[in-house]
């Protein structure tokens, strides 16, 4: 290789790139090769060298001597040193809570529901939820939760209020709707009855009575999709009752529910089947007599008043709210306890 | 235990800060040629710093975001200095060096530093940085936010004017004031 073509392969900057090891081996062997038959460049790059070893000589010569910073830069270390050290807490911080997020979805992902299940779970509390029925009904009013043909109803709020009144069970079966169970809720201050009937079909109806001011004005008309609610009140009680959509039967079933808005009678023998009692603040001696049906034959859950004896209520007026009331339940409110 | 731990964190954070400021004081004692110069441009690149630190502003090399930081400190410190004298106070800058008791040595690092203050500002800079500092060539164009071809460039003609000023006797033609 002659030298004028390694000088024409070797730039000026590769001659420093040399002296300060920037070189990858191809090239640094070229250079080398340059330097062998170039001697202008061998001696300036020996200068080059040289100043770079004067260079750290300075720099070893300033060492030497020691850096101790004065009292200002001193007090500028140290505020540095603080606020990187909030920033490395901070990062750290931040980071620990990210892998702690992605530790718990990794877990979700692995161990957790199938993402069907997860679905049913998160399209139930919109229709719960929005209505707020919890305060009231608990966490699902249509579901068979505490579901007894026989459950006493500790209903302390609702005896309050209605003190004068019973509400028996109404007997649909006319109507194609045979009675499954009943029992009281209690999710909020102010307890209410449910009433759950069955058609031929296994499709179910619900009945709730709950007292008038409470919020049961409102979570009463709740209901599950494919549903509708018919919702009435009478005096101090508020009414709904929640059926299939399709069924012919809803109207029917409320007249025959306002039919059971009747005088409180004592109980008949053989009719105390499903009867339920407040019995929770209500003394023995005083306890909530059962009453029977002037219209049905089968026993009633019961809501009675404290004195033992059936009181007499002031004068209910009627107060259809979606459906005007039927007559015979209107004449029954104006002139008799109430009672269903 | 935790107070402990943190004090440690403290003690090594500041340890490691005043090491690179050690850096930073020397680079800038070389590069500005008077020690309260290089103190004033210290302490004003750690202001700096600090202020960016409590902004949040993202650091990923420590040492080399304070030579950077250093770098716009000193071109802001040159930019007010032009209208003044200028002047290389070689012999304050010697002062603070250990010299050898050896004469020529002596006269030798005498004549680098005046080299070094012949040279136009960036390529100085180019030369402390990787002469001195001992940084590469990526580091440096970090440090000076150029491309590394304008660092090997600056470099390149630095480095020749100091061997010339260095071989040639221009040295002793330099201006020295004190």
């Amino acid at each position: 290789m002659s030298a004028s073509h390694s000088s024409s392969a070797v730039s000026e900057q590769d001659l420093h790139a040399f002296v300060d090891g920037e070189l990858d081996g191809r090239r640094y062997r070229r250079v080398v090769a340059h330097l062998a038959v170039d001697s202008f460049a061998a001696e300036r790059v020996s200068d080059f060298l040289r100043q770079q070893g004067e260079l750290k000589a300075l720099r070893e010569r300033l060492d030497d001597r020691g850096y101790v910073p004065d009292s200002r830069t001193d007090e500028l270390i140290r505020e540095l040193a603080g606020a990187m050290r909030h920033r490395r807490r901070v990062r750290m911080g931040l980071a620990g809570s990210g892998l702690a997020a992605a530790c718990l979805v990794s877990l979700w992902v692995v161990w957790g529901p199938p993402p069907g299940q997860v679905a049913e779970h998160l399209t139930w509390p919109p229709l719960v939820l929005n209505a707020g029925p919890q305060v009231l009904f608990g966490r699902d009013p249509f579901g068979n939760t505490q579901l007894a043909a026989s459950e006493g109803l500790d209903g302390t709020g609702l005896d309050q209020q209605l003190a004068a009144y019973s509400v028996r069970r109404p007997d649909l079966a006319a109507y194609g709707l045979h009675f499954v169970g009943g029992n009281a809720l209690q999710g909020g201050e102010t307890p209410a009855i449910r009433l759950v009937y069955e058609d031929k079909d296994g499709r179910r109806v619900f009945l709730f009575v709950g007292a008038v001011g409470s919020d049961a004005d409102v979570a009463l008309t709740l209901v599950p999709e494919g549903h509708i609610s018919l919702n009435w009140r009478r005096g101090s009680l508020v009414f709904a009752l929640i059926g299939p959509k399709e069924s012919q039967q809803l109207l029917d079933a409320m007249r025959a529910t306002g039919e059971f808005l009747s005088p409180p009678t004592p109980p008949g023998e053989g009719e105390i089947a499903a009867t339920a009692e407040l019995s929770a603040s209500v003394p023995p001696a005083n306890a909530v007599k059962p009453t029977s049906l002037p219209s049905a034959t089968e026993p009633v859950a019961t809501v009675g008043h404290a004195g033992g004896t059936i009181g007499h209520p002031p004068a209910a007026v009627p107060e259809p709210s979606a459906t005007p009331l039927p007559a015979a339940a209107t004449n029954a409110a104006e002139n008799r306890p109430k009672s269903l | 235990m935790a107070g402990t731990h943190g004090n440690l964190e403290r003690d090594k954070l500041t340890q490691d800060l005043t090491t690179h400021v050690a850096a930073l004081r020397r680079y800038a004692l070389v590069l500005a040629g008077d020690p309260h110069e290089a103190d004033d441009l210290v302490q004003e690149c750690l202001s700096r710093v600090l202020g960016q630190m409590r902004a949040w502003r993202p650091v990923r090399d420590l040492r080399a975001y304070l030579f950077a930081t250093m770098h716009n400190v000193f071109i802001d410190a040159t930019r007010k200095r032009r209208s003044r004298v200028d002047h290389v106070p070689i012999e304050d800058v010697m002062a603070t060096l250990s010299l050898p008791a050896n004469q020529t040595r002596r006269l030798e690092v005498r004549d680098l530093l005046q080299a070094l203050a012949a040279l136009p500002e960036q390529q100085r800079e180019v030369v402390l940085l990787v002469g001195l500092e001992g940084m590469s060539y990526l580091e440096a164009a970090r440090v000076l936010d150029v491309p590394i071809g304008t660092v090997m460039s600056r470099l390149s003609r630095g480095r020749e004017a100091l061997r010339q000023l260095m071989t040639q006797g221009s040295v002793t033609r330099l201006r020295v004031v004190k």
